[in-house]
């Protein structure tokens, strides 16, 4: 029984281990695009290759084709320091993500 | 049983086998990969680290963007609209989401202006690539390059640079791959805010951050170009450690302390943003360039790096 069990955890490992989010450098598409209400700053969820929580900032070196604006849309740049994303203030409600440090996107 | 328990070993060997061809059928089951006829190698193409050289979008200027929730991909249904809140709070990709490589080698090419398109970036429409002769061809031809650029002779400033920028980079590199978890240890300390543990975590992300600008301010060889960008950096990291740290100490307390200690803590970042923009530009405005493997790399933008 602990032989399967050390199977059944070894398998969810490697399953598990892609998740893991990287700081530099991040790519992929967008499924979903959020407009925070401190800076006017823009919150990116992005699916793989390496995706997780982003958020573009008026300080971002910005190339073709702007910030992210749509899901759908592919974005590709480095990433650095944890960025709070505030959508709503009265309730108070944050998305912390990775603030882009440099990014290209997709039309 | 009885043999499974006189033969742990071979068991243990069999089932992990059993699991390998579970799983090769599975995935063999669930892709449309075309199998190639004849077996071939793929090299990246003669895409030189550094390649891009794109001016910066001005801000503000969306004239050639589409519009919300449309892509130039065809008609394929997006599987989240921006106005999907419930769904983006739980950080959480939906299971109707499939990853397509080949959008991604056509956004990439279309990023280094690449004036070829593979047959795997044509052929997008129905958000699959069946039409694909290899599997090689999944693999944008822009994210690897297998070339070596050549050396160039560099100054003795374009050295000193290159020092400067590798030494800086491998402070970023070990904050970065020591808080990879940075997002959950906010996330974990803003659903429990009276949990002094997760404050705690977060205090402590904060003194990190401080630390590494202390560890950048220190540095011994900084080229006198790079002074001023050195200082506002360090600096940068020093102060948005302390923010940071002052929102964690405003978690428990009411929501309009920590709506402003959060909108102090974002300001700072956006001047460290600003100010690690400005350091990328002095390399860039020298001419100095770093290869995948060396630290200042963090300082780069290449579809080399993924």
């Amino acid at each position: 029984m602990r032989l399967i069990a050390s199977l059944i955890a070894l398998v969810a490992l490697v399953f598990i281990m892609p998740v893991s989010v990287f700081a530099f450098p991040f790519g992929g598409q967008a499924s979903v695009v959020i407009p925070c209400f401190n800076d006017s700053a823009i919150y990116a969820m992005l699916g793989p290759p390496v995706g997780g929580p982003f958020v573009w900032t008026p300080s971002t070196q910005t190339y073709s084709f702007g910030p992210p604006s749509h899901a759908g849309q592919w974005l590709l740049g480095n990433a650095g320091p944890l960025y709070l994303c505030l959508v709503t203030i009265d309730p108070i409600f944050t998305l912390p993500a990775t603030a882009i440090l440099m990014m290209g996107s997709s039309q | 049983m009885e043999w499974i328990r006189l033969h742990p070993y071979s068991s243990a060997l069999a089932v992990a086998a059993a699991l390998v061809v579970t799983g090769t059928l599975f995935i063999e089951s669930h892709t449309s990969t075309v199998t190639p006829s004849s077996i071939s190698a793929w090299g990246g193409g003669d895409v030189p680290v550094n390649d891009i050289s794109l001016s910066p979008e001005p801000l503000g200027n969306n004239s050639n963007q589409t519009s919300l929730n449309t892509t130039d991909y065809g008609t394929r249904t997006l599987p989240y609209t921006s106005n999907d809140l419930g769904a983006s709070s739980s950080g959480t990709i939906p299971d109707n989401y499939q990853y397509n490589a080949a959008e991604f080698q056509a956004f990439v090419t279309k990023l280094v202006h690449q004036s070829q398109t593979s047959s795997s970036g044509s052929n997008t429409t129905s958000g699959t690539a069946t039409d694909s002769a290899s599997p090689w061809d999944y693999i944008p031809s822009g994210l690897i390059s297998t070339a070596t650029p050549p050396k160039k002779t560099q100054t003795a400033l374009q050295q000193a640079l290159f020092q400067y920028g590798n030494d800086v980079g491998v402070f970023v590199q070990q904050y970065d791959t020591a808080h990879q978890n940075q997002v959950q240890i906010f996330k974990d300390a803003m659903a429990s805010r009276n949990d002094s543990t997760k404050q705690s975590s977060l205090i402590r992300l904060g003194e990190d951050l401080k630390a590494t600008g202390d560890e950048i301010a220190q540095l011994g060889k900084v080229p006198e170009v790079a002074t001023s960008n050195n200082t506002a950096l360090s600096k940068s990291y020093i102060d948005s450690g302390t923010k940071l740290i002052l929102v964690a100490q405003a978690l428990p307390g009411y929501d309009g302390d920590l709506v402003k200690a959060i909108e102090n803590y974002d300001g700072t970042v956006n001047g460290f943003v600003k100010n690690y923009v400005a350091l990328a530009g002095v390399f860039s405005n020298y001419g100095v360039t770093f290869g995948p493997s060396d630290p200042g790399n963090v300082f780069s933008f290449t579809p080399n790096a993924l």
